[in-house]
Formats: C-alpha cells, structure tokens, sequence
C-alpha cells in the first residue's frame, strides 16, 4: 500500500519517487524529490493500523509529502486528535505551550461577515488563532474557556510538552508539539522518550477508534427468522443552538476538505436536515441528520470509525469548540467530552 | 418516508434512546429490536409482528404491527392473539427475562383510526391501539397488559422532524426521489473503489439493509425503481458522467474519479452535487407539489 500512495502519481513532477524495504519486515524507507525539496521518510509499520511516519527533513515538504500521500489512497487517513484527547495528551508530561485554531468563516463564507456583523457584539467570534509558549500558557488557556470568554471558539489544536522516559529528574528527555491532525515535530536528547510518548498516544486513540467502532455503525443481521438492527448513530451535540443549521449542513456536505463528506442537504423540517453522502476519503456512504441543537452520523457497519473521528476534531475547529460526542444513554463519555472543566495546568 | 419504514425507523431510535426523541421506551430497558420476525404461536400459526422489542428490566416483550391502511386482518389479529409466553421463549428466542407479560400493539394513521377500530372491534380485539398524530404517538383504544407502558402513549409527544430516517433507508416503497437520494451517492461510494459499470439490481442490493429478507416481489420493486432511477438521470443533467443503457440496464460512468486532477476531480464532485440537487428535488416535487423543484441553496457555499 505504500508503494501505492507514494508513487510517482501522487508526486507527478517529482525528479524520483522510491519505496524500499530494509531487513527489518516492520521498517520501510521512502524518498521524494520535488521541487528541489527531497524528503526522506521512514515508515514504522509495526502496528498495522496505524503506521508512523519518521522524517528530518523540512517541515514543508514533509508535510506536502503526508497530504499526496494520504490523498492517494482511500486507504490511509490520519489521526485526528480531539480536543480533550489532546488535553489528555498534555499531562503525560511537562506542559510547555499550546496553540488554539478555530475557524468557522470558511462555514459561513465571506458575505456573511458584512460590517454590520462583525460591529455586532451578538456576533460570536469568527476566527481564534493563537500560539503559547510559556508556564503562563495553561492560564490564558483557562481565561479564554472561561464562561464569558470564548469557550465556544477556543478548540485547542497543538500541545507542546517536555516527555521523559524514566522520570522528570532524568536527562533523557524529548520536547514534542503534538499537533490535532497527529504530527508530532520533536526535539531532546532521546529518541526514545518521544518514542514512548507516540505510542502512548497511538494506544489511547486506539483504542478510542475501537469504541467508536463497536459502539457506532449501524447495520443489520439477517437470520432465517428475520432482521436484527444493531449498532446506533454517532450523535455529536453542540453547546449552543446552531444560528443557522442549513449552512452548516451545506457547509460541511461539499466533499472537501476538512469535513469530505459529499451529499445533499434534504430538508426534514424546520432546522432539520438530512444528507445522504459519501466520506469522499475513505469512500464508503455516511447519513447524516443535522439540527440546530445536535447531529447524527451513521456510520455503516464496514464503514472506518476514522470518520466519526475526523468529523468531530474538525467540528471542535469548525463549528463549535464545545461540541462532545455523545456515548449512550444520554451521557458525554470523558474521552469525547470538551475539557473545559479543567484546566492544562501542570507546573513545568 | 412511507408509513412503515418510517415507524421502524422511530422505533428502533425511540428504544435505542436517540437523542431528540422520547426516552420513556428506552429507560424502561426495551432493547433495539427485531424487524419482521417470523416465529410460531401455540396453534403453529405463522406470526410476523412488523417490530419486536423486549425489556429485561419490566420482562416484557412488545410486537407492533404497522397499518399502512384502513384495516387490520382477521387472521393476522387471531394468530397474534394466540401468542404465548412459551412460544415467545422457544419460537421466538426472546430472553425468558422479558417474556412474562406481552402485547401485542397496532400502529396506524390517525385518519384511519376508525375504520382500524372497527376491524379490531369485529376480531375481538384487545390490542391497544395506537395513531400517529401531529403531536406524536397516541393510544386511542384498549389498554396494555404491562402497566408500565399505560400512560407512555398518551400521547408520546414526537417532534417528527427528528425521525431518524437512516436506520434504514429505502425499500421497495419508497418514493423514486428517496431512492435517487441514495442511489447516487451510492454510485459515488463505488465509483471510489475503482467500478465503473452498475446494474440495477446490484445497486438495490446496496441500497437497502432489508434486502436479503425481502420477499421476490419486494427486490422486484426495488430494483425497477433504481433502474427508473438510472434512466431519469440522464435527463436531469448527469449525462455528462454517465451513460445509462437501456438495454443491457447498466449505467455506465465516463470518467474515472481516480484519473482526474485533484482540481478537475473537486469541481466534478461540485457540479454533480448540484445537479443531484436538482434531480432530487424535481423527483419529490412531483410527489410533493408544494416542494421546490429547485432544491435548497447551495450557493451558500464558498
């Protein structure tokens, strides 16, 4: 599959394109050279699942390279880190800073935004972005989540803490920023230690990606005797009334990026929509039943929970900061819940 | 959505406790449920309630029967009745925690509910009954045996908007522009892993979930509505991606999603979004003449 994806179809103009496997059955290096920009990546496919991409070389090319890749194939996606994952992720060592990333203009176009509406104070914010480095990052983190602040436009998208292996007193240590589409860059004096911290994450969205996909796609049995429904919708549930859910259902049913679902918005009533579409990533149907207060995704049972995934890390960016995933008999499971009730706030 | 889909569509979600819906079924411990579930009452008569669905936590099992129309049969209404608590456990399998107490419930359109009363009156009929209103579900006649259940339905107030309508889809039933709705994204699914040619019959079989249980003259059903489906296109503006033949009934793509540019390839999936915009709603305003054949606006996008 790699060879698939990073092929010279996903580098049309590259000078050459390689994929080699080494002696060890879990290592593969691949090399590009684009635009007088050569990356140099090696694949740890150990974990068929989720596979790690390793590179030294420059961010932008690196990070053009994983795009061709990934978009190649309906078969590779990246992880998606929400944001109470990403706040998980944080006090697995010594936070360091964090960046902010919420942009709902792209949902709302740019004609929405006159004059009149941005001098409104109704209006809620439009775009956040922001980078914080420093012990006094975890504070203006919780001042901007505080209740009349931005909590609904504050959706955390990078963390940055210092990780060691052995203990915070060892010299072997790595500094990493994580970023809510899985890019981890790193720095330190151990390999090692970052090693651990991508594992550890890799587990925990493991085995969350599990739930989601035992707990949500929908199908059906069928046995001589009849049929038996199973499996139940994912619901997502936004803190606040969508102001205009067939924008929303419009927006996020174009089939690009960041939400790739494909469809058209039926109406079902008043503020109520129904899209019958395709993930265009990962190729198989999604329906989606969009309302001013929540919105339900049905996923099929051969379906990736990936989608279910992706779609709520970028409704936290897009959307809705605050908006959860709602686990079953009415309750936010914690793993999916907006953290905002506590605070990145471990001493560096 | 027709009549009995749409009720089994409500009533797995009103048991699954979908948000948006009454939770009254799904707090009493009532499971997902069982669609069309054959099994034999003590007489060894054939019983097929439309939905089933038990509860551990009262032990009770429910059998609905949807009614589409004015009447409910003599015969389905007595074999029905002669379900025992020991043909629930054997014949049908349900769990012998949620068989001490059943009923059987009729489910029907409030401007039938006269004419289901008078049915139900001339079998003897003891089963509730209930109507579909604007405000939600009401029990109109008869009471339950499970007295847990007495005041659920009267009414259940359901907001209809929030019908989860993708438990399942379609069926040989609904309406060509239901199907059209997910005909065509259907097409797009495997259009993504690389096929090029489709056939009706295969794409009913996709389409719907109660496939494998639909009877020959369901799947016909189906089928000539998705092959109505594929010829229809050509004269709602797909024609430029697809050509269908009528001879052969396969619809064939002209170009492969995987071949264009990433640029040539966001703006076909941008012009068949409208266009199966357009073809959507054209279909339905034929069935629902107060509906725009226009579509919703999807220049809202940016």
């Amino acid at each position: 599959m790699i060879e698939q994806a990073w092929s010279s179809d996903a580098f049309p103009t590259a000078k050459s394109v390689k994929v080699q496997e080494t002696g060890d059955s879990d290592l593969i290096t691949a090399t590009v050279d684009d635009t007088n920009k050569p990356v140099s990546a090696y694949f740890d496919v150990s974990n068929p699942r989720f596979w790690i991409m390793h590179t030294v070389s420059q961010s932008p090319a690196a990070d053009r390279a994983v795009d061709r890749t990934v978009d190649r194939t309906h078969r590779l996606d990246r992880i998606w880190l929400w944001t109470n994952l990403l706040n998980e992720v944080a006090k697995l060592g010594s936070f360091r800073g964090l960046g902010l990333d919420f942009d709902r203009r792209g949902l709302y176009g740019d004609s929405y935004y006159d004059d009149q509406r941005l001098d409104s104070p109704e209006e809620p914010l439009a775009f956040l972005k922001m980078q914080l480095w420093g012990n006094q990052a975890s504070e203006v983190l919780r001042v901007l989540r505080g209740s009349g602040a931005f909590p609904n436009e504050t959706s955390l998208a990078k963390v940055k803490i210092k990780h060691w292996l052995d203990g915070d007193a060892s010299d072997s240590f790595s500094v990493d920023d994580l970023k809510f589409n899985g890019k981890f860059t790193t720095r330190g004096t151990s390999f090692q230690s970052h090693i651990s911290l991508v594992t550890e994450v890799i587990g925990r969205y493991s085995s969350a990606l599990e739930f989601v996909e035992s707990t949500f796609r929908v199908g059906m049995s069928t046995v001589s005797e009849g049929l038996i429904p199973r499996g139940r919708p994912a619901t997502f549930v936004f803190s606040n009334q969508l102001p205009d859910v067939e924008r929303v259902a419009v927006s996020i049913s174009r089939g690009a990026p960041p939400f790739r679902v494909w469809g058209v918005p039926t109406p079902l009533g008043k503020n109520a929509f129904r899209i019958r579409g395709v993930d265009m990533h990962v190729g198989h149907r999604v329906d989606i039943e969009i309302y001013s207060d929540a919105m339900r995704v049905f996923v099929p049972e051969n379906g990736c929970g990936n989608t279910i995934l992706r779609l709520l890390t970028n409704l936290q960016h897009h959307v809705d900061a605050m908006v959860s995933l709602e686990t079953g008999e009415g309750a936010i499971g914690s793993a999916f819940q907006p953290a905002h009730d506590e605070s990145v706030d471990r001493p560096l | 959505m027709h009549f009995s889909l749409l009720m089994t569509n409500l009533w797995i979600g009103l048991c699954n406790g979908d948000r948006g819906l009454p939770t009254d079924l799904h707090k009493l411990g009532y499971s997902t449920g069982l669609i069309e579930w054959q099994f034999v009452n003590q007489d060894r008569d054939l019983v097929e309630p439309d939905f089933m669905t038990w509860s551990e936590q009262i032990n009770h099992t429910l059998m609905c029967e949807w009614k589409n129309g004015a009447n409910a049969s003599r015969d389905q209404l007595d074999r029905s009745a002669r379900v025992a608590t020991g043909d629930l456990r054997s014949h049908a399998v349900i769990s012998s925690n949620a068989v001490a107490n059943h009923d059987v419930v009729i489910v029907g359109l409030d401007e039938n509910q006269l004419r289901l009363q008078i049915s139900l009156d001339a079998a003897n009929s003891k089963f509730p009954l209930i109507v579909t209103t604007e405000q939600g579900l009401e029990r109109v006649s008869q009471s339950f045996n499970e007295p847990k259940l007495e005041s659920v339905f009267d009414p259940l107030v359901i907001d209809w908007s929030r019908v989860p309508t993708s438990y399942i889809s379609c069926d040989g039933e609904s309406e060509l522009w239901e199907i059209a709705e997910v005909v065509v994204p259907e097409i797009l699914s495997e259009m993504q892993a690389g096929v090029m040619i489709f056939v009706g019959r295969d794409l009913a079989q996709s389409i719907s979930s109660l496939w494998t249980h639909m009877g020959p003259q369901a799947k016909s059903a189906l089928e000539s509505k998705v092959n109505s489906t594929l010829s229809a296109m050509q004269q709602h503006g797909f024609s430029q991606y697809f050509k269908w033949d009528g001879r052969q009934r396969k619809l064939m793509a002209s170009t492969n999603l995987h071949s264009v540019t990433p640029t040539e390839r966001s703006r076909m999936l941008q012009r068949l979004r409208s266009t199966q915009n357009k073809f959507v709603s054209t279909l339905r305003a034929q069935v629902e003449p107060g509906h725009p054949e226009s579509g919703i606006q999807l220049s809202l996008d940016v």
